[in-house]
């Protein structure tokens, strides 16, 4: 009886839409490109997903079947536990130490001025656009002359290196829409400068930080060339997964693949619900 | 009492920003410089020895193999900031100026792009491109193709396909960020004057957001020439550069001195390069006038 209704409903609703011609100039062609650009973008990991899910034993087409088979040897191989725990070390100690790192200086870039300034800011921000391959060899030449012995600790390093200017720009972003005459006023109300800060200042700006950190987190936990020079014995999941990756197409890898970009996304989704984080805009 | 404050207020930014810069001038601008040094070294039974010469960089320039590799490496980089830039043009501007309804959707999944596992993202477009993968499937499904081949992997244009791909959100943020600084009154001062979409375009958007644009292109051809983990899965023999190379000297090989000439060298033909093309601007420029 409802449905009936419903349906002569859309039925007249149907009726007193007028189609008009289609006219090229009206096609959203702009918004179906950027729909084919987003598409051509994810399509390696949609991809992937589907391939994962493929019993086929080649980890390649022809779709044959629905499986999780690939899933489950993936979870039982014995060398990505501690892959993992390592990987996790690295980046939990990238995202603190990038956070006590970029954050005050965020806060000296956008709010003072001071001579070379554009200088140390072009020099803190310049790791971001140089290839990993240039900062992990140089890494690697410099702690092999001082004699540092790999390890994580060394991997860290050179992870700071590249991180550190995605901390600054997500804090200087959220700085630079940022009311400082909150604290002014509450410098006016006695408070100290410290105590401004800790008071007013940092319990706003705190949950940008903690999406930097998850944002830094993700960055590091798939940072593969960097680690690649300045790991020691131990391994870390990207590592493993290039171990695998020089084999070629296999099966379990598509579906470790497929549950490490999982992973990264929901960080990212934890990132931006946190903090919102920006990058542009 | 106010000597105290200006005292504070000139020591508190060098203690905030201090530690960051010294953090960053130890681990980043001296190994830079120390790779350098190392160029100009030489090795003796698996050691590097401090002796100074200029034989890894004669080794580079004399060698059948590295100079192809270095101009490939930098072609690679052009060619891929080129296209990057004029692809992701029309994303960055719709992004900008239409849909603004999905603006921080889609932001979202340029960053989750940005940050998600490059090394799988680049072994998942094997899946794509190899004789059995996608491409082919799609053709054999067709009657366009009669059996699995393999023409796509394996060429300097798959690896420019995967890094145009790969770069995507790096090349898209500057551009729109760009695009999104331009004043709407210039845009409206540009149509009351009378022009039109396509001109107020040619004329005022598209000059306006030319840092944007430059910016990308830097950015992208940097990451791309100096890139090796993608002519390592798609390139094969024939699609190899510079990275790889350099890559072989720091692992098996293990000859570091000749791999950190291998980079300076790549760098030292780039600003060669560069330097040329500028003369030549401004020597057209010259006789124009």
């Amino acid at each position: 009886m409802a449905g009936g209704q419903g349906l002569s409903r859309a039925a007249r609703a149907f009726e007193a839409v007028t189609f008009p011609p289609l006219r090229l100039r009206e096609l959203p062609l702009l918004q179906i490109y950027s729909a084919l650009a987003l598409l051509f973008l994810f399509l390696p990991v949609l991809m992937l997903v589907v391939l994962s899910f493929n019993s086929a034993v080649t980890g390649i087409f022809p779709l044959r079947g629905f499986t999780l088979k690939w899933y489950d040897q993936a979870l039982h191989s014995r060398i990505i536990w501690p892959a993992l725990e390592n990987s996790v070390i690295v980046a939990i100690s990238t995202a603190v130490v990038s956070a006590f790192l970029g954050t005050p200086a965020a806060f000296v870039l956008t709010r003072r001025s001071f001579r070379f300034k554009n200088l140390v800011r072009g020099l803190l921000l310049l790791p971001m656009s140089l290839p990993t391959l240039l900062i992990g060899i140089s890494l690697l030449s410099f702690f092999a002359l001082l004699s540092v012995t790999r390890s994580l600790m060394t991997v860290t390093i050179g992870h700071v290196v590249y991180c550190v200017p995605y901390m600054l720009l997500v804090v200087s972003a959220r700085l630079a829409e940022f009311d400082f005459a909150i604290e002014e006023a509450a410098r006016d109300l006695g408070a100290t400068p410290f105590q401004a800060f800790r008071l007013i200042t940092f319990p706003l700006i705190r949950p940008t930080i903690i999406g930097g950190m998850l944002l830094i987190f993700a960055q590091s936990f798939d940072m593969f060339v960097i680690t690649f020079f300045n790991i020691g014995a131990q391994s870390t999941l990207p590592m493993v997964i290039w171990s695998m990756v020089r084999l070629g197409i296999n099966p379990t890898l598509n579906a470790l693949g497929a549950m490490v970009m999982g992973f990264s996304i929901l960080v990212l989704v934890a990132a931006h619900r946190v903090g919102g984080v920006k990058l542009a805009g | 009492m106010i000597a105290r404050v200006a005292k504070r207020g000139h020591l508190g930014p060098l203690v905030q920003l201090g530690p960051l810069t010294l953090y960053m001038f130890v681990f980043f601008v001296v190994p830079v410089g120390i790779f350098l040094l190392y160029s100009f070294w030489t090795v003796r039974e698996w050691d590097v020895v401090r002796v100074w010469n200029l034989a890894n960089y004669r080794q580079v320039f004399w060698s059948p193999v590295y100079p192809k590799l270095i101009v490939r490496s930098l072609s690679v980089g052009a060619v891929t900031a080129i296209l990057s830039v004029v692809v992701v043009y029309p994303l960055a501007y719709t992004l900008a100026f239409r849909l603004e309804k999905y603006r921080d959707l889609i932001l979202f999944l340029l960053i989750v792009s940005l940050f998600s596992n490059y090394v799988v993202r680049i072994y998942a477009w094997r899946s794509i491109l190899s004789s059995n993968g996608l491409v082919n499937y799609i053709l054999m499904g067709l009657g366009l193709a009669e059996g699995p081949r393999s023409y796509l992997m394996h060429t300097p244009w798959a690896v420019i396909l995967v890094l145009l791909n790969v770069y995507i959100p790096f090349a898209t943020l500057p551009i729109f960020s760009a695009l999104l600084n331009i004043e709407s009154e210039l845009l409206d001062a540009a149509s009351d004057l009378g022009a039109g979409a396509l001109r107020t375009f040619w004329q005022v958007t598209l000059p306006l957001s030319m840092p944007g644009v430059v910016a990308a292109g830097i950015f992208i051809f940097l990451l791309s020439a100096g890139d090796f983990v993608t002519p390592e899965l798609v390139g094969g023999i024939n699609g190899m550069m510079i990275g790889n190379a350099v890559a072989t000297q720091f692992g098996m090989v293990s000859n570091w001195p000749l791999g950190a000439a291998m980079v300076f060298s790549t760098i030292l033909v780039f600003l060669l390069a560069l330097a040329a093309l500028l003369a030549a601007r401004r020597g057209a420029r010259l006789v124009r006038l």
